[in-house]
């Protein structure tokens, strides 16, 4: 439609003003097409096959001549599974079958996928690491992933200011991408709503190879009033980019799960992430006025 | 977190001849599981109460007598068993020739102690198809089989008609044929009283015949030339419905036909007269002084009832005062901004923006279209954005405080369908600290609604909002 | 009784039967998160010499959690027939294992015996198998149970229709329920996971499915996987409840976590009899899962295959119409890679069926596991061979509610294709009459979910 159209050129054009220098960050991260060499190759170099993940599956009925393929539009708009794909033989169409193999491998990369080095200084966060020596080592010990050494938790004390009001944790959990994807959104969001409610933030941390559990060391160490630790999902096939908000209040060693207050399913699909960080200042700053997570917490 | 909430909600329809109150309740569920974040879902609705038919009362034949009103509605609340404090959302319709300008302000003075928190509308012949097809279950069937069905309410004075593809109204039209557009004398069974739009229609086919239909000789012949006005009356529905040729007679008779061309899977039928489609009584056809048996009986020879699938909804005699108290009520997402104590706010105009000549929006100029001293505020709706980027929305909150300090009114509302309410609403206070915002998403508008936007929900930041579209209108 | 052993020339000494029974796993990532596991490869073989001379009465006298600590185990104690197990009791583990692969060991020989073992020993022949062995001994077992339709039938592979949605959208679940039905999936039962385990939502969730069942005829059984609790709840508000469904441990404490205890299912067994529509004797269905109790902490110092086999014990208790073992979803920690979920379901699913159970697995893999879709079709493939009673079916395997993967729709056509397996009879003849399957095959018309229009 046109009015989208037209938003569309009027939102580049402000972005264009506002904030080339983040924006331009941002995409440095994504894998850039083949460049182009030299004149007589452009021709050729411009022939990509359409993006097999590109396509909106929701909206894409493979089944020939169904009965009704107007119920069946409706049956796919109504839920994310893989519905209307039909098949040959007792087999899935070659396309539904690599489109679900490329689902599972861009989850996989997620999961084994590492935050990039540069990210945590990019967005001025202090990067500490668990005792967990390895992406291998965090998958199978969980117990590592929620520890931390002496030598990291120097680093905290030194770099962290220590009794503010919230204390934000950033965190790869089991998906990297969804640190990437969201974090650039959320963070801003956050801090402004907490800024202009007058809520002092402290200094981001990004720990490596973290379980949720972390926010308990930290908390002990820091003594914030409020940990909340921003780590991602579990990725589903659909949702690589999935990420969880927990917030702990007086965060200690031995502090229950339930004492937890989370929020989950932050991403494009599920709460848009710069909408999750305005939720979040006011969640947060609910908990501040009822000094409880939780099971505590209304 | 409460996983359920009910909500108690009045509908009140104000009719050219009749007026009826019910109570229902909605449930209101958090569909989502307990770690995300809430969407408020409206999951059931029942009836708790079902008024009494009240005719309407008339100071003279155009004016409303609100103080009689005012009796009705609170005898009703008192037959119910409930205080207007309990009434947590709901509207009142008012329709037909009763939603003249000067009725709807006494109406809404009269009944300001019982319908303080919600809605007055003066719904317009399109509006009140919509209402009544969402009341009679027409929708839901559409939607709940997948099919375009046409929804066929035929009142006193007028038969409204929605028609609904899987779920959504895809065009209204009204016309002059009801049950009372004759009125007979029970005792007598005679005629007693032609209306106006019945009169052109027999003025119409007594000269195209040449032969006069009323006053008429005999009983026999009056009962004739009533069935063959009632005929004339059906066959004009059909003609709309079935995009036939009109008639000579129909002009008489079509108000508005706002209806797509498309073809249709079914008809449901409701008002007062389609109880004698689904159930023909004859015997005793002149009970309620009027023809409405008659005219049933009509329907069951005509095109639609015999060439369409018919279905039987939910409700078919109360469907617009169910569709008044039940189904406009829509809800907002989760999380949106609402400054303190300002709402609720009543009938305020949606703008859109428009495309200046330097490529930016503007709301201000359609706004100042509406006449100020009528709305308290004006809502300005966001089409959707390409993303929801932070940098995105601090923009587009810059653009909106700028054009939102030229208008008058207050709280500055803003509505977006997508789920930027919250970060777009405080991105606002930060450029406008002293200003009362109420920015809400997930709300789908189209060109001419107008909002009611009752208080946020017991325990959930949603809040309730009544979306009147307008968008049949003439 | 014998606890050492000498290896090659190495000596190698364990202090109980449950270290025994420990170091004899075939490696698990969970049993070295517990720091049970065999320190090596040898100490591992020494573990499975010594507990494959040891007799099934030692493995009764040495449950891995005593009597008096724990209900579970008193359970099956109570439940083991003496006669049979008087019978067997001298056996050694070694004599068990070949008992049960031997040639002139049929199914009704396996049934009997099954009376009289723990799940220490059927925990225990397992370790001693190769995953042959499994398929091989899993092959000969058939363990019948009846609904409204009866499952286990030789011949038959069935599918459990599993319609989640990310928020028990009614119109999204119906959806995923035409899409299975159309493909011959759903005859061991059409089963929803729920997001919301609130009464209303449950209700809401089984009339949905209950309304489609009874408007298609479909010769089923519904289950709406909420928290026991709930579902009983339903069943007393007059739901439409066939199979009462919970997750269940191995031990009382890893019960605990769950939420329940042997009351809540008795109360739960009773009312399903009383109050359910289905037609029975069997009405109850558990899914369990290697790993569980250690990750509630309450495994005692067990391993999780013979944890597995005390759910089964505990299990059979409630005479279940369906037990399945979600092998793959735990996460890495517990089954770390292709390699140990393969061998945990062949595991399972062997220890299910020698326990007496109709035996049924979810073969999975999570998106942190070091596994794929290739890995699971193989498990499925192996569990087919071995004569496994029911798979789960999901759209393209991809569950969007509880971000996983699983076998699909069409894994359970093309496996019931290789081998030759039909859906159960009831079922199949109603796929017949819906013009989905002609002699055991999907028909043209197969695969099109708006066939179920009206």
């Amino acid at each position: 439609m046109g009015v989208d159209t037209n938003i569309r050129l009027i939102v580049e054009q402000v972005l264009a003003e506002m904030n080339q220098t983040a924006k331009g960050a941002v995409d440095g991260s994504v894998i850039p097409r083949q460049p182009v060499t030299s004149e007589e190759q452009a021709e050729f170099t411009d022939d990509y096959l359409d993006d097999l993940a590109g396509i909106d599956l929701q909206r894409y009925l493979q089944v020939p001549k169904p009965v009704n393929a107007e119920l069946y539009k409706d049956m796919k708009l109504a839920t994310p599974s893989r519905i209307g794909v039909w098949r040959t033989g007792v087999r899935p169409l070659t396309d539904t079958l690599l489109r679900f193999r490329a689902d599972h491998a861009m989850a996989q990369d997620s999961v084994l996928g590492e935050v990039p080095e540069k990210f945590a200084a990019q967005y001025n966060m202090v990067p500490v690491v668990t005792k967990c020596s390895s992406k291998d080592e965090y998958l199978t010990r969980p117990d590592l992933g929620r520890l931390l050494d002496a030598e990291n938790i120097e680093i905290l004390r030194k770099q962290c200011e220590k009794g503010v009001k919230v204390q934000v944790v950033v965190a790869d959990g089991l998906s990297s991408k969804a640190v990437e994807a969201n974090i650039p959104n959320l963070l801003p969001a956050m801090i402004q709503g907490l800024n202009s409610m007058g809520i002092a933030v402290g200094t981001t941390i990004f720990v490596k190879y973290a379980r949720v559990g972390i926010m308990d060391v930290i908390g002990e160490e820091l003594k914030p009033e409020v940990v909340i630790i921003l780590l991602g999902e579990r990725p589903g096939l659909g949702t690589g980019e999935s990420m969880s908000a927990y917030i702990g209040y007086n965060a200690r060693r031995g502090m229950l799960e339930s004492e937890r207050t989370v929020v989950s399913n932050i991403h494009k699909g599920g709460l848009p992430s710069a909408e999750a960080g305005a939720h979040l200042a006011d969640l947060l700053k609910r908990i501040l006025d009822a000094k409880a997570t939780g099971v505590n917490f209304k | 977190m409460t996983k359920e909430i009910t909500l108690t909600s009045i509908g009140i329809d104000i009719g050219t001849t009749t007026t009826q109150m019910v109570l229902s309740r909605l449930t209101l569920v958090n569909v989502m599981p307990g770690t995300q974040v809430p969407k408020i879902e409206i999951t059931r609705k029942s009836v708790v109460y079902m008024g009494t038919v009240h005719f309407t009362p008339f100071l003279d034949r155009n004016r409303v007598d609100g103080i009689a009103l005012r009796n009705i509605i609170a005898h009703e609340y008192q037959c119910a068993g409930i205080q207007p404090q309990d009434v947590d959302t709901g509207a009142v319709i008012i329709t037909g020739e009763t939603a003249k300008k000067e009725n709807a302000s006494e109406i809404v003075h009269a009944l300001a102690e019982f319908a303080g928190e919600f809605v007055v509308a003066t719904a317009g012949p399109d509006l009140e198809s919509v209402i009544a097809g969402k009341g009679s279950g027409a929708e839901e069937i559409s939607k709940r089989q997948h099919i375009r069905v046409a929804n066929l309410d035929i009142g006193g004075g007028t038969s409204n008609i929605a028609i609904f593809d899987r779920g959504v109204c895809i065009g209204t039209a009204c016309i002059n044929v009801g049950g009372r557009l004759f009125e007979v004398e029970t005792l007598s069974r005679r005629l007693s009283y032609i209306s106006p739009p019945a009169q052109k229609l027999a003025s119409c086919l007594e000269n195209q015949s040449g032969k006069t239909l009323f006053p008429a000789c005999s009983f026999e012949a009056e009962q004739a030339a009533i069935k063959t006005c009632l005929a004339e009356m059906t066959s004009c529905v059909d003609h709309v419905l079935f995009h036939q040729p009109p008639a000579a007679g129909d002009a008489a008779l079509v108000m508005t036909n706002h209806l797509p061309d498309v073809a249709l899977d079914g008809i449901v039928f409701s008002g007062g007269v389609a109880r004698y489609i689904y159930q023909p009584e004859l015997e005793n056809w002149w009970v309620h002084g009027d023809v409405g048996p008659l005219l049933a009986e009509a329907f069951r020879d005509s095109k639609v009832f015999k060439s369409l699938q018919v279905y039987r909804g939910e409700e078919t005699i109360h469907a617009t005062v169910l569709g008044a108290g039940v189904h406009t009520v829509n809800v907002s997402g989760s999380t949106v901004m609402v400054s303190k104590n300002v709402l609720p706010l009543r009938n305020i105009p949606a703008i859109y923006p428009e495309l200046k000549s330097d490529g930016t929006w503007t709301w201000v100029n359609l706004a100042r279209n509406f006449d100020n001293s009528l709305y308290r505020t004006f809502a300005l709706v966001v089409p959707p954005l390409p993303d929801t980027d932070f940098t995105t929305i601090v923009a587009l909150a810059q653009q909106l405080a700028t054009e939102l300090m030229q208008l008058d009114g207050t709280p500055k509302v803003v509505v977006t369908q997508q789920d930027i309410g919250k970060v777009l609403g405080q991105s606002l206070r930060c450029i406008l600290p002293k200003q009362e915002i109420v920015c809400l998403d997930g709300i789908e508008l189209k060109l001419g609604d107008f909002l009611d936007i009752a208080k946020p929900l017991p325990y959930e930041e949603a809040v309730p909002v009544i979306v009147k579209t307008l968008v049949f209108a003439r | 009784m014998k606890l050492k052993t000498r290896l090659m020339g190495q000596s190698f000494s364990f202090k109980s039967v449950k270290e025994v029974l420990a170091k004899a796993n075939e490696i698990k990532s969970g049993d070295i998160l517990a720091g049970i596991a065999a320190e090596n490869a040898a100490e591992r073989i020494a573990a499975k010499y010594v507990l494959s001379q040891l007799t099934l009465e030692d493995l009764r006298n040495n449950p891995v959690v005593p009597l008096e600590a724990d209900e579970v185990s008193r359970i099956i104690d109570n439940d083991v027939n003496e006669p049979v197990y008087r019978s067997i009791k001298n056996w050694s583990v070694a004599e068990l294992r070949q008992y049960i692969l031997g040639a002139n060991t049929v199914h009704d020989d396996l049934h009997r015996i099954s009376r009289g073992l723990t799940p220490e020993m059927v925990a225990a022949a397992a370790k001693l198998m190769s995953n042959l062995d499994l398929v091989v001994g899993a092959r000969k077992i058939r363990n019948i149970a009846h609904c409204n339709t009866t499952v286990g039938v030789p011949g038959c592979l069935a599918a459990r229709l599993q319609p989640n949605h990310p928020t028990d959208g009614v119109d999204g679940i119906l959806a995923s329920v035409r899409e299975g039905l159309a493909y011959g999936v759903g005859d061991a039962v059409i089963g929803l996971n729920p997001v919301d385990d609130t009464l209303p939502a449950v209700i809401r969730s089984l009339e949905t499915l209950y309304q489609f069942v009874q408007e298609w005829e479909i010769p089923t059984q519904i289950c709406v996987l909420a928290h026991i609790t709930t579902q009983l709840r339903a069943v007393q508000k007059g739901a439409p409840v066939d199979l009462l469904f919970q997750s269940i441990a191995g031990t009382e404490a890893g019960n605990k976590a769950f939420g329940i205890d042997s009351q809540i299912l008795d109360e739960a067994y009773a009312a399903g009899l009383k109050e359910g529509r289905a037609t029975g004797p069997n009405i109850m269905y558990f899914e369990t899962g290697q790993g569980s109790e250690l990750s509630a902490e309450a495994h005692h110092n067990a391993d999780q295959v013979t944890l597995e086999a005390r759910c089964y014990g505990l299990a059979r208790h409630y005479k279940p119409f369906l037990v399945n073992t979600v092998v793959g979803f735990i996460g890495p920690e517990y089954l770390y890679d292709t390699r140990q979920v393969t061998r945990a379901g062949l595991e399972d699913h062997f220890m299910g069926k020698l326990t007496g159970l109709p035996m049924g697995v979810d073969a999975c893999y999570t998106n942190h596991m070091k596994a794929d879709q290739n890995d699971i079709e193989n498990l499925a493939v192996l569990l087919t061979a071995a004569g496994c009673t029911y798979f789960m079916g999901i759209p393209m395997g991809d569950d969007v509610m509880l971000n996983y993967q699983t076998t699909s729709y069409h894994d359970i056509s093309a496996l019931r294709e290789v081998y030759d397996r039909r859906p159960l009879p009831e079922f199949e003849n109603w796929a017949e009459r819906m013009g989905i399957m002609r002699d055991g095959k999907l028909t043209p018309k197969a695969g099109d979910a708006t066939i179920f229009t009206k």
